[in-house]
């Protein structure tokens, strides 16, 4: 999986404060508030209460209404996002393939940052032959392109939803061992973590007292990106035939349903397309948000 | 009734008998020059939806296949417009009592490595399908003997009446010289067809050029340009823009909604009924499917009409059985196809003991007709019955025919369907290579049907198996096949052919047209 620039939180105890000049440049950044979460309420919502709203259901076929166009373009407040070629509902499909999309990156993004964090740190901690080890996979996973890993997970065990999940876990993971193990590893020379040792803490206590609350930060704003692109190369599997059976109702799914429609139904993968960058834009900007929330360097 | 065609003798009633399409085809008449503005163009694009892996002639299962191999061979006999059975490579080609089959090849004919069309041709190509892991070696298993009388005559013997036989050699028995093997038959293959194969570019297209040796008279037609590339799209909307931009000729598989996009492109879109069948195979082996009655049901439980008016387009009509059109034999005038009732549908389950319904898994191509395929289950769905979908790669899903453990749903389509025996001997015959449908009757009938010496009996025990695959059906009958082709402006004399190849040449005008 393609890494994304990331600014690391920093150790809290031993980081001296920036430079007075540098956080003036960042003060006027546009939107740093909580506006920056307004895609991601605006995605849940559309995810979580339009369902609960909308009388049409996502899977249930009118083929005497198919395609009908958004109501700006001719249709009806009916179906307000259009209908699709089976004739079903468009906006209430979209909800539906916005709500599993969320579940889908929220589950593989936690799932990819419980491995990754306990191999980074693992990894940084122990040091030896647990590093060469964990190090040497990760570099080895980096090697295989994301997409040949996916066709190799979908022959082997065909196309579900526990499949999409083992392939997205299996390869987000790398991204907080790297981050993790770097940080982890300037830690176990800190000031504070010495003093803990030479009154005889254990291994696992430094970890869990010491180590773990200095890495969360860094941790929670790697899990938003991650979500951010793990709903994106879900929808992009799905897109390509190797993500989620057909059967299941994704953005990826509606985009590709679109594709063979677009010189007649252009807004089906366009509807679809959109919330997809809705929801990339949503993730990233609440990664945004909470990295400086959590850095005292950016407050 | 001898009939005098271009130069050939045709017994064309004993043919006819032989083909079992008497009675229900017209007689085309076929004149002897091609088209008078015959020009032949330099280079012509066509795009079809999908590569061959190979183009082996005995292991080629599928249309889009086809069209590469008979512009590159020619078999014994080829399909007329409407369903008749008219030499190619032979001459003459007759039988008496459906058993022995005479034949007599064109003198003059040359393979494209230069050596000529002889007899022993007959016995490689068949030879090349009895030794193959094919689904069609059952059926050739029939044969026992090819006579070589000499080099142009020959005599095929079948063990017992096969009057289907014939219709099977004008798929599969395409002629290829001595110096084939099976690398080059898989992949560089030499025929004696229109056009010379030249280069393949493994995944996107493969090159013929014109064969200049090529008959005049072939009642294929004549070769439509020097240079013929097929180029494997998979995307409908690809195909569409490639028409429109000029980068393709003729374009395969344009869905009903994209016809106007084709029009309004300036160029031609045709569409034409296909002789084949869509259906949803039922595995009549397994819960629930064992009892008719669930079967019946999902036969009502589907608006098929309304599907094939709003996916399929013009001219795909629900069917009664399997059988498809009137120019193939079987196909029962009388006989009403299921009607779309969702309460029948609920009754017979709850006589079943399914009224909460069941799960089911239900099989597809990847990447073909998914709209289809969830439209009908979501009909499904409307009386209870939860399908979920499971889509293989073609080699996958041809593997899965006849596998108990295969989702016991399938949507499938098959062509050609002028005589049924192929289908019905593989796929309805309880014993058949692909078959999951268990009925002796059904079975009885398929027997009897292959064997009876007149077309006329045929059709009337067809007729009969028509209202047994009703009363117990082996499949959720759909529509008989529609195709539309995008075809570009300024090709002109291409015509659709009933069996859907896609085969870059002018056929003769029949006369009267």
């Amino acid at each position: 999986m393609a890494e994304q620039p990331l600014a690391l939180a920093p150790v809290v105890e031993s980081t001296p404060p920036a430079p007075r000049r540098v956080r003036t440049i960042r003060r006027p950044i546009p939107g740093r508030g909580a506006v920056r979460l307004i895609p991601l309420a605006l995605l849940l919502a559309l995810g979580f209460l339009v369902p609960v709203m909308l009388p049409q259901s996502p899977s249930a076929q009118d083929l005497s209404a198919r395609l009908t166009p958004p109501v700006w373009f001719g249709g009806s407040w009916e179906h307000p996002l259009g209908t699709d070629g089976l004739g079903r509902d468009l906006l209430a499909r979209i909800a539906i393939g916005a709500r599993s999309s969320l579940i889908v990156s929220a589950v593989a993004a936690t799932g990819a940052a419980l491995i990754g964090v306990i191999a980074g740190i693992a990894a940084g901690m122990i040091g030896g032959i647990v590093d060469r080890a964990i190090t040497m996979l990760v570099e080895t996973l980096l090697a295989v392109p994301f997409i040949t890993i996916g066709l190799m997970i979908t022959a082997t065990i065909g196309q579900s939803m526990t499949s999409l999940l083992i392939l997205l876990i299996a390869t987000g993971w790398i991204t907080h061992a790297r981050i993790l193990r770097l940080q982890a590893r300037s830690l176990i020379h800190a000031g504070f973590v010495e003093a803990a040792r030479s009154y005889g803490a254990s291994r696992t206590w430094i970890a869990l007292r010491h180590i773990a609350p200095n890495l969360a930060p860094a941790a929670i704003v790697v899990l938003f990106q991650q979500m951010g692109s793990m709903l994106l190369w879900s929808a992009s599997l799905t897109y390509l035939g190797i993500g989620l059976p057909i059967d299941h109702v994704t953005l990826g799914g509606i985009v590709r349903e679109g594709q063979e429609l677009i010189y007649t139904a252009w807004w089906v993968s366009v509807f679809g397309g959109l919330s997809i960058a809705l929801a990339v834009a949503g993730f990233n900007l609440c990664a945004d948000w909470l990295r400086h929330r959590l850095d005292p360097t950016l407050r | 009734m001898q009939r005098r065609l271009h130069g050939f003798t045709l017994d064309r009633r004993r043919l006819l008998l032989a083909s079992g399409a008497v009675g229900l085809a017209p007689v085309s008449r076929i004149a002897a020059q091609a088209t008078p503005d015959a020009e032949v163009m330099d280079e012509l694009v066509i795009d079809l939806s999908g590569p061959p892996d190979h183009l082996t002639p005995a292991l080629t299962y599928s249309v889009r296949d086809w069209s590469i191999l008979h512009s590159i061979y020619d078999s014994l006999l080829d399909f007329g417009p409407e369903g008749d059975l008219v030499p190619l490579a032979a001459e003459e080609f007759s039988t008496d009592d459906a058993m022995t089959f005479r034949v007599r090849l064109r003198e003059g004919m040359t393979f494209h490595d230069g050596s000529p069309v002889t007899t022993s041709a007959i016995t490689r190509s068949v030879r090349h399908i009895q030794d193959a892991e094919s689904q069609i070696s059952d059926l050739y298993s029939v044969i026992t003997e090819v006579r070589e009388i000499d080099d142009l005559n020959a005599e095929i013997v079948t063990s017992e009446p096969s009057p289907w036989l014939p219709a099977q050699i004008a798929v599969w028995g395409v002629l290829f010289p001595e110096s084939a093997t099976d690398e080059s038959l898989a992949t560089a293959p030499v025929g004696s067809g229109p056009y010379i194969f030249e280069s393949w570019e493994a995944g996107s297209a493969i090159t013929l050029r014109r064969n200049p040796d090529y008959f005049a008279d072939s009642p294929k037609g004549t070769a439509l340009a020097e240079r013929v590339v097929f180029r494997f799209v998979p995307e409908a909307a690809t195909r569409v823009a490639d028409l429109a931009t000029g980068a393709a000729h003729i374009i395969a598989e344009v869905p009903a909604d994209q016809i106007d996009a084709v029009e309004s492109s300036g160029h031609v879109a045709l569409s034409a009924p296909i002789l084949g069948t869509a259906f949803v195979r039922i595995a009549t082996g397994v819960e629930p499917f064992d009892d008719p009655r669930v079967n019946r049901a999902l036969n009502h439980a589907v608006d098929v009409q309304a599907i094939a008016d709003a996916l399929v387009g013009e001219g795909a009509n629900r069917l009664a059985s399997v059988f498809p059109d009137p120019r193939g034999l079987g196909f029962d005038e009388s006989l009403e196809p299921f009607t779309y009732d969702p309460d029948r549908a609920r009754e017979l389950l709850a006589e079943a003991g399914f009224e909460d319904g069941f799960d089911a898994e239900f099989e597809m191509v990847a990447g073909s007709r998914s709209d289809v395929v969830e439209s009908i289950v979501a009909y499904f769905g409307d009386v209870g019955v939860r399908v979920s979908i499971v889509s293989s790669e073609l080699a996958a899903f041809n593997q899965g025919w006849p596998d108990d453990s295969a989702p016991p749903l399938r949507y499938a389509t098959w062509r050609p369907f002028y005589d049924p025996q192929s289908f019905l001997g593989l796929v309805i015959h309880r014993d058949g290579f692909l078959s999951r449908y268990e009925n002796p009757v059904a079975a009885e009938l398929i027997d009897d049907g292959s064997v009876a010496p007149s077309a006329e009996e045929r059709a009337a025990i067809y007729h009969e198996l028509g209202r047994e695959l009703q009363e117990n059906p082996a499949a959720i009958y759909l529509w008989n096949l529609v195709s539309t082709y995008g075809v570009n402006r300024d090709v002109t004399g291409w015509r659709p052919r009933g069996d859907e190849y896609i085969i870059p040449v002018r056929p003769p005008v029949a006369e009267g047209a």
